[in-house]
């Protein structure tokens, strides 16, 4: 779902930072505290959505442990009790949101198993292959969008626009589909599935490079899909940037292209793809859901695809927290790093 | 798929000459118990690897057996835990396993069973009878979630003893067979009761106490679970150093991974799939015929057990020549054919073909077969007209019906276009709607539903089968969300429920009798229109394990999730590697040929004094056996023990 | 001055044309000149040609290819076959055309990516004309509104929204198009704003307009063309969110979208078991499709969004 949120995301890249500060001037401290305060503000906000979204749904647990009338009435009122359902709304919300800060999410309604257990082995598959992606694409995918903007209508900029136009188009499970039958079946040189092996993945040293092995082709999947849209907002920011007044009096004071492009152009192009790669990062990890499904990687997204047919609402209703918490965060991180990074807007 | 959790009765046919005959084979062996380990190569073949890893697309749940219900979850609590006995591999007879022998009074309401001595479990207790009474005691506690789970095998048991270190003594209400064949998994006392009722539904059990071949080293939940032999089983060592099962969410990795030789063993493959492994190098597929069939159910008048009718069925069904007529535009073979590219058989009755002496098979003339003319004449001369859009309409009333698919099987959702298009040709509107299971079983539950499909395993006892057509099955409770039973056709006839009960006192051919006219009625009335018996499509590296006993024992018999059975994972082993067996190991019968001829080849010298020790064991086994028949049928007095 | 010199000669007559007609024709010259920019975009008309080709299919989907070939009951083939005479992309699962499902396919793909476009760009141009509009309480208390929802996480929320209200095409335009109009407010948001500024509003505001009267005659029309280029960019989007959907599950298993093609050959494992092309078909289609109104998007957007001339 890359193509809304590119654009939405853009919009909010490219207004000028000043522009999201108000009654400027009373310093740094000031500023972080009501950023902070905002994405405290949201993530309430997504707590009662959350809440709401999946209390007015259909959801007997109790049926589903029940599987088929093996337990009696008696026995299906106390998991019930378990669960909260049965009591008054406001009564459930306010157990929600305690328990929810207290990190108690539930039990799983396939095994029963805490919520909060679940997610948390599953948080590090993902991260470990989304944050070695995320790398791979922001390195890869700038150095692209630098050269192709800097030297726009050149060779290499016309190839590399293509190819990036073409990768984000693409489904991501449907290039892991492709690598997976060429990599792993065709060509029998990557694993198929899982993070590990099954038998003699070894201990250590080993045990670290059977994991490497294993990443590889979901981690190439995710870095081809996203480096395309970085590289391409590099490069419109880049161009952008490239219309400013003041490189036109560094050219004209006589620097070298290289110079003015190095120390002028791109740090200040770079504002915008940061804030973009960080904006992303939280959608990232929800766009690992088709992958991790495709190679079975034990991570968050393939623990939402096997609870989405089940379905189990605890897990789902876990999941979907943290995933909006990650953008959340990652919006902050942007937001604060803008903050302290851009001069224009320490001093608005 | 609906899954029974009951266990199957075991049929104790001859258990003392099957007995015998293992304990003749194997004393050949036990002369040659010089070698070491017992693990002798065979020259020039090389040795595969010692752990089987054993691909499957679900995975275990919980190592909890009271709180797992699927196939893959009894496959590893079959290898953790024992039972009193187990259906023989050659032919679903009764074979001993905790219990090494048992009979009963003349009455057949007191039961005693003798327990297996020097069995330990895997941390170090030794296993005495208190265990086995302590967990049938458990079990059968009114109310609770172990009796639900375990109702088939102790529904009549009212209690359990232990009379001695060794003995075992139950009391049952009735007469009941089953006591012949109680799978039910032995748990240990001492860890087992410090987990309160309340607790069971959330106790984890990660680290599982079992008396059985293989214990757990590793669990991690939806994604595999890691056992290893375990080295002082009762039974001798199994022939594979480790056990793996491994879940794949993606099918095509579990076949890619086949063919690379990364697992040994994929477990219901797609048919597909299973096709493209054909010509693979150092892979065998097996297209075993299990107990597993899809049906297309009808909401037959969905009532309470009270007899209340509840739900929004569309009334036409209620008719049984619009459920004839459906019948026969139905073309079985075809779906056979396309769906499961000839990996199975059409449907007929409920007790799939592997059993035979149970299935009804209809009589050719009256039997469903694709006639869509015929079917336009029923539902015509029915008063059910064709109108201007092409569905048929009677009384104002257009006959459109609901079929409910489960997303969650492929094989079911390709299925269901095809009905879909089998009943739109000849004047019947359908409408499809996918649904998970949990929302599936909610509305069925309820009655809102006119048809849908799903499945059933059946196991080598017809029982809990039967069981789900009874009026006492349908749902219960109050609106808004009433409980439901096993029932999802909502049948109810008194004459088959006077049957089935019948059928609970019986065993034998008079049992047999019984179960094939039951059959042959709900064949008439059509509750379910069944589509297909499917095969379970199993492929091993075959370069790479052998030895697996196939139950039934013949050329495509199961080699895995057997019905209810755990054989082949005492038995199989790496290729190059020759049984050990000892005579505990009771079982591995179709290895024993392979053992001799090992011993004949690499102990030439003691061949004939091995041969003459075994013929004159066998003579006494044999003696003796006859010996323990014969006093067995002289306690019997009722009821007929023979099957 | 001598009033009786009455001059008999009239000046040059130019026809009297009402205003209604003044005004398209206005709009006419400005349509040929917008032409003229936009077939120098060579990406925009790549773009617009494979666009034309895929609606050119989807509508002529019945002349193409007969919708009996998505009946697997007349399906006759053998599964999973390679390509052939007949089939020239090979047969699926069931033995039916891929060539026919990908055709038919099309429709569908298209009807759910423009329908679901159609419902976010109404809620997102509604959300962003009134917060552009109003301005400071409402105006914030909107996009702050737009902002939270912006922080929902796409796929996660779709997946609920999808797995608790059903498995059918309506859902799936619902989940798509209400999860997708954040972006839209924003850059709606963002040129209303702009427009409010202009004089010819003010003017209208002292002639006494009403709020709707603003909203309706001025600031949408003047936000339209941005919005047209954003409803094309968002179908991209909704196409591939679709595609998703239906791969995950949760689409209808009964119509043979692309990415419900997709589905299919990934859980019976059809796609590695024996046509190949039954995988690349529907893949090379979304990326075709997804990228001709991306293409077209941006040229647009180039055109019509000042802040992007010149690029």
């Amino acid at each position: 779902m890359a193509g809304a949120m590119l654009d939405g995301a853009l919009a909010a890249a490219r207004e000028r930072p000043g522009e999201s500060t108000r009654r400027g001037g009373t310093g740094l401290a000031r500023t972080l505290g009501v950023k902070i305060g905002s994405a405290v503000v949201t993530l309430a906000f997504v707590l009662v959505f959350n809440f709401f979204l999946f209390r007015v749904l259909p959801a007997d647990p109790a049926r589903n442990l029940a599987h088929g009338g093996t337990l009696t009435a008696a026995q299906m009122a106390a998991i019930n009790r378990t669960f909260g359902i049965g009591l008054p709304l406001p009564q459930q919300f306010w157990n929600y949101v305690v328990q929810t800060v207290q990190g108690n999410l539930g039990r799983s309604f396939q095994n029963q198993l805490p919520v909060s257990q679940l997610i948390g082995q599953a948080v590090w598959p993902t991260v470990l292959l989304v944050g070695s992606s995320t790398v791979l694409s922001t390195v890869i995918g700038v150095w692209m969008g630098i050269r192709a903007g800097w030297r726009r209508g050149s060779r290499f900029d016309k190839i590399s626009t293509g190819v990036n136009n073409t990768l984000y188009a693409m489904p991501d499970f449907w290039l892991g589909m492709v690598l997976l039958i060429v990599f792993a079946s065709h060509w029998a040189i990557f694993p198929a599935s899982g993070m590990s092996s099954s038998v003699g993945g070894g201990t250590g040293l080993a045990g670290v490079g059977d994991v490497l092995w294993h990443l590889t082709l979901p981690c190439i999947v995710l870095t081809l899909v996203y480096l395309a849209e970085y590289s391409l907002v590099m490069r419109s920011s880049l161009i952008d940037e490239l219309g400013n007044d003041y490189l036109q009096t560094a050219r004209a004071k006589g620097l070298r292209d290289a110079l003015v492009r190095r120390q002028h152009a791109v740090p200040n192009a770079l504002l915008p793809s940061i804030t973009l790669i960080m904006l992303n990062l939280g959608f990232v990890i929800s766009g690992a859901i088709t992958t991790e499904t495709v190679f079975s990687w034990p991570g968050l997204g393939l623990l939402t695809y096997h609870a989405l047919n089940y379905p189990d609402y605890p897990v789902l209703e876990g999941a979907f927290l943290l995933f909006s918490a990650a953008v959340i965060g990652a919006n902050l991180i942007a937001d604060l790093l803008l903050t302290v990074l851009d001069p224009r807007v320490r001093q608005a | 798929m609906l899954r029974s959790n009951s266990r199957p009765r075991l049929r104790l046919a001859a258990a003392g000459l099957a007995l015998c005959g293992g304990l003749a084979a194997a004393t050949p062996a036990l002369a040659a118990t010089g070698s070491p380990a017992g693990q002798l190569a065979v020259s020039g073949a090389k040795h595969g690897p010692s752990t089987l890893v054993v691909g499957d697309n679900g995975a275990v749940d919980t190592l909890n057996p009271y709180n797992g219900f699927t196939s893959l979850d009894f496959e590893v609590y079959g290898n953790i835990y024992d039972n009193l006995m187990d259906y023989g591999q050659l032919d679903y007879s009764g074979t001993p396993r905790l219990a090494t022998s048992w009979s009963h009074t003349p009455d057949g309401l007191t039961w005693t069973y003798h327990i297996r001595k020097g069995v330990k479990w895997s941390d170090g207790v030794p296993l005495t009878a208190a265990d086995v009474a302590y967990t049938f005691t458990r079990d059968i506690q009114p109310g609770s979630v172990e009796q639900a789970d375990n109702s088939a095998y102790v529904g009549n048991i009212t209690s359990a003893k232990a009379t001695g270190p060794y003995t075992v003594v139950m009391k049952v209400s009735k007469p009941s067979p089953v006591m012949n064949r109680l799978i039910v998994f032995i748990l240990p006392q001492h860890i087992w009761k410090h987990v309160s009722e309340k607790q069971v539904s959330s106790f984890q059990n990660t680290n599982p106490v079992g008396s059985g071949p293989f214990v757990v080293t590793s669990f991690h939940v939806n994604q595999s679970v890691t056992l290893k032999a375990n080295p002082h089983y009762w039974g001798g060592k199994p022939g594979i150093s480790g056990l793996v099962f491994q879940k794949y969410t993606n099918p095509s990795a579990e076949a890619i991974d086949l063919r690379n030789g990364r697992i040994g063993f994929a477990e219901d493959l797609t048919n597909a799939l299973f096709k493209s492994l054909k010509d693979a190098s150092g892979v065998t597929l097996n297209d075993a015929p299990s107990g597993n069939w899809d049906e297309l159910a009808f909401n037959n008048g969905a009532a309470t057990v009270a007899g209340k009718k509840i739900g929004n069925g569309n009334p036409a069904l209620l008719d049984v020549n619009v459920r004839h007529a459906i019948s026969y535009s139905l073309n079985l073979p075809e779906l056979v054919s396309k769906v499961l590219l000839g990996y199975g058989s059409p449907g007929t009755s409920i007790i799939p073909p592997i059993y035979p002496q149970f299935h009804y098979t209809p009589q050719a003339a009256t039997a469903y077969h694709f006639d869509p003319r015929k079917a336009e004449q029923i539902l015509t001369a029915d008063g059910w007209k064709m109108g201007p859009k092409g569905i048929r309409v009677k009384n104002g009333k257009q006959l459109e019906l609901r079929l409910f698919l489960r997303s969650d099987s492929a094989q079911e959702v390709q299925a269901g276009q095809y009905i879909k298009g089998w009943l739109n040709a000849i004047g019947i509107g359908v409408s499809v709607t996918s649904m998970s299971d949990s929302t599936l079983t909610q509305d069925i539950g309820n009655g809102n539903y006119d048809m849908f499909i799903w499945g059933w395993g059946v196991e080598p006892n017809p029982d809990f089968q039967l069981s789900v057509f009874t009026c006492g099955q349908r749902s219960s409770g109050g609106p808004p969300n009433y409980t439901p039973g096993w029932s999802d056709s909502f049948y109810c006839d008194k004459t088959y429920d006077k049957l089935y009960a019948k059928q609970q006192t019986l065993d034998g051919p008079a049992r047999a009798k019984v179960v094939k006219q039951m059959q042959q009625k709900l064949y008439a009335d059509d509750p379910y229109s069944l589509l297909y018996y499917y095969d379970d499509t199993q492929a091993y590296r075959s370069d790479q394990f052998t030895g697996f006993a196939p139950q039934p024992n013949n050329p495509n018999g199961l080699l895995l999730f057997q019905e209810v059975s755990w054989w082949s994972y005492r038995c199989l082993r790496p290729v190059g590697t020759s049984p050990s067996l000892t005579d505990k190991n009771i079982g591995c019968a179709h290895e024993m040929g392979i053992a001799a001829a090992n011993q004949q080849a690499t102990s030439a010298g003691s061949g004939v004094s091995g041969a003459m020790i075994g013929g004159i064991a066998a003579a006494v086994v044999v003696l003796a056996a006859a010996g323990l028949l014969l006093a067995r049928r002289r306690s019997v007095a009722t009821a007929d023990e023979r099957e | 001055m001598s009033t009786q010199v009455e001059t008999t000669q009239q000046p040059p007559v130019t026809p009297v044309r009402s205003g209604k007609r003044i005004a398209w024709d206005r709009r006419r010259r400005a349509l040929a000149r917008f032409w003229q920019q936009y077939r120098k975009d060579r990406n925009g008309m790549i773009g617009l040609a494979i666009l034309v080709l895929m609606i050119a299919v989807a509508l002529a989907a019945p002349l193409l290819a007969s919708s009996r070939g998505l009946n697997p009951i007349y399906a006759t083939a053998t599964p999973n076959a390679g390509p052939s005479w007949h089939y020239p992309l090979g047969t699926d699962g069931d033995g039916r055309s891929v060539l026919t499902e990908l055709i038919w396919g099309s429709r569908i793909s298209l009807l759910i990516g423009l329908s679901a476009t159609l419902l976010s760009m109404v809620i997102g141009a509604l959300i962003g004309i009134v917060a552009g509009h109003f301005g400071k309480l409402i105006g914030n208390l909107l996009m702050r509104f737009t902002d939270w929802f912006l922080v929902i996480p796409f796929l996660p929320l779709a997946i609920v929204l999808a797995t608790t209200l059903g498995k059918s095409l309506g859902v799936i335009i619902v989940v798509i198009g209400i999860t997708s109009w954040p972006g839209t407010a924003r850059i709606i948001r963002a040129q209303a704003l702009a427009v409010e500024t202009r004089p010819y509003l003010e003017r209208a505001r002292a002639l006494g307009a009403g709020h709707w009267h603003q909203m309706t005659k001025h600031v949408l029309p003047n936000v339209m063309p941005l919005l047209l280029a954003n409803t094309i960019l968002t179908v991209a989007g909704t196409i591939l969110a679709e595609t998703t959907l239906s791969f995950l599950g949760l689409g209808d298993p009964t119509r043979a979208s692309w990415g419900q093609m997709l589905n299919e050959g990934f859980s019976t494992g059809g796609m590695l078991a024996g046509n190949q092309l039954w995988l690349i078909a529907p893949g090379v289609a979304v990326i075709a499709v997804v990228m001709a109104f991306t293409m077209v998007g941006h040229a647009l957007e180039a055109i019509l969004d000042p802040k992007l001339r010149e690029r």
